[in-house]
């Protein structure tokens, strides 16, 4: 007769948790971001008159998905700082430099995630946005659009959101009187899924 | 764009603080030449540093941009070792040792971004001892300019130093960086104050020359036209004109120059700073004057 040992115990333990865990791992699906389905918007005030609108390259991306919940629960995504065009080139040339985002400096504008939270279908991405060489908290709330099939047999989801920093607290604090302080991006993208 | 409160707070409080320390150090040496040793290195500190918080706040530690690293770390390392290198009987090797580390140390420290996003390791090694070796020539330059046996008793080093300083401001102005126009503007009043507290109240007309002055406001100068290059919109052709012009403050050390009287001389050496620094502001000016012929983005 073979009596099990408090070893054996725990071998058979490991095995069958560790089975019973396995398919959430492999739920948890990875997303490409598909930058040429992806806009990044700005606006900013001029003389507190109007708004001048922008746009900004995106880098890299990718975002995680829970199979069975169909949740987000990771996103990051990089910018191009030297990419910011605003439909006038001399502005655009000025925004590049040390007065504003410096971008030869810093090159990369990078938002990474560290808590994503579901608040009845809006999720409320908690994350890090590294601009200027400043790093600081920042929520933004996305939007799911719509996933599916797309043609070509990828599987893809897209989200949309909106949300509002104030460029002095990135230490880009010249000209607040003409350019305004509050900067609101809206942004939509698309992820393939890997 | 300048705020008209920026004026006085960084472009009078920088000459006020700057002209303080070199006139605490004259009264307290009496006025002698070499009594003002310090006075001139850390009041570049000061009025600079003043000049930057005023201008664009306080820098964060660690410094993130180049001009952080320049009034953090730079301009600070420039005062110490100037204050080090007058040391009496150190031996002049080890203060040169101790100007070309600092020299060839002023373009890695500001160029991080370049080193790490731009450059391959060839171009980095080109341009970091291309930049390191100009900064050496620029520094002994302008120790030729107080070379005692150019026979140089009048060297106003702090006045030619706030001319090239008031020529950076304007080029880089007129290149569309307000920032860097600022903090040049910050280190023209802080020069400005040294050369008028020198006046003021030192007795010797060597302490114009301000000689302590001179390492910490050149690796300003520097740092300045290194970010007004490679990270505003500054031309080449205005980058070595400025450049040029503190290279000819060392005229005076020319036979040529030598062999003149007093007053010839610092007229020959006057007129070689002026020159490229007023043609690299004229340069400036009328390509900016073509630009705001279009329409205005502000």
């Amino acid at each position: 007769m073979i009596v099990p040992t408090q070893c054996s115990m725990n071998v058979f333990a490991m095995l069958v948790f560790g089975v019973l865990a396995m398919p959430a791992v492999a739920r948890a699906a990875e997303y490409q971001l598909d930058t040429g389905h992806t806009s990044i918007v700005f606006k900013i005030q001029h003389l507190g008159i109007s708004y001048t609108y922008g746009r900004i390259d995106a880098g890299e991306g990718r975002f995680v998905v829970d199979e069975p919940s169909h949740e987000a629960t990771e996103f990051s995504v990089t910018m191009k700082a030297d990419s910011v065009d605003t439909g006038l080139a001399k502005r655009d040339e000025h925004l590049r430099n040390p007065d504003f985002l410096n971008a030869k400096q810093f090159p990369v504008i990078a938002f990474n995630s560290t808590e994503v939270e579901d608040d009845g279908g809006v999720l409320r991405v908690t994350g890090e946005l590294m601009l200027h060489g400043v790093t600081r908290p920042l929520t933004i709330e996305l939007a799911k659009v719509g996933e599916g099939e797309d043609p070509w047999g990828g599987y893809r989801i897209g989200y949309e959101g909106v949300f509002s920093f104030k460029r002095s607290d990135y230490g880009m604090t010249n000209m607040l009187d003409a350019v305004g302080d509050d900067i609101t991006v809206m942004i939509s993208f698309e992820g393939l899924r890997q | 764009m300048l705020e008209p409160s920026w004026f006085f707070w960084g472009g009078v409080m920088p000459a006020l603080i700057a002209a303080a320390v070199v006139g605490v150090e004259c009264m307290i040496g009496g006025g002698r030449a070499g009594a003002t040793r310090a006075g001139g290195a850390l009041a570049v500190w000061a009025g600079y540093s003043w000049g930057h918080v005023a201008s664009v706040g306080w820098p964060p530690w660690p410094p993130t941009e180049s001009t952080h690293w320049l009034v953090m770390v730079l301009i600070p390392v420039g005062v110490l070792i100037a204050i080090v290198g007058s040391i009496p009987r150190l031996p002049r090797r080890i203060a040169w040792a101790m100007r070309i580390a600092v020299a060839v140390a002023i373009a890695p420290a500001l160029l991080q971004s370049y080193l790490n996003y731009t450059w391959d390791f060839g171009q980095s090694v080109v341009w970091l001892a291309g930049l390191g070796v100009a900064a050496i020539v620029l520094w002994v330059s302008a120790k030729r300019a107080l070379n005692r046996r150019a026979r140089v008793r009048f060297a106003p080093l702090a006045i030619y130093g706030a001319i090239i300083s008031v020529g950076t401001g304007m080029v880089m102005m007129f290149s569309g960086s307000v920032t860097l126009g600022q903090l040049a503007f910050g280190l023209t009043a802080t020069l400005g104050g040294i050369a008028c507290a020198s006046v003021l109240v030192g007795r010797n007309s060597a302490v114009l020359g301000q000689p302590m002055c001179v390492g910490p406001a050149l690796v300003a100068l520097i740092g300045l036209w290194i970010n007004g290059y490679f990270y505003a919109s500054m031309t080449a052709t205005n980058a070595v004109l400025l450049a040029t012009s503190w290279l000819a403050m060392g005229i005076v050390s020319l036979p040529v120059v030598c062999r003149l009287d007093g007053w010839r001389r610092v007229t020959v050496q006057a007129a070689a700073v002026l020159l490229p620094v007023t043609a690299a502001v004229i340069n400036a000016g009328i390509t900016f004057s073509k630009q705001v012929a279009e329409p205005s983005y502000y």
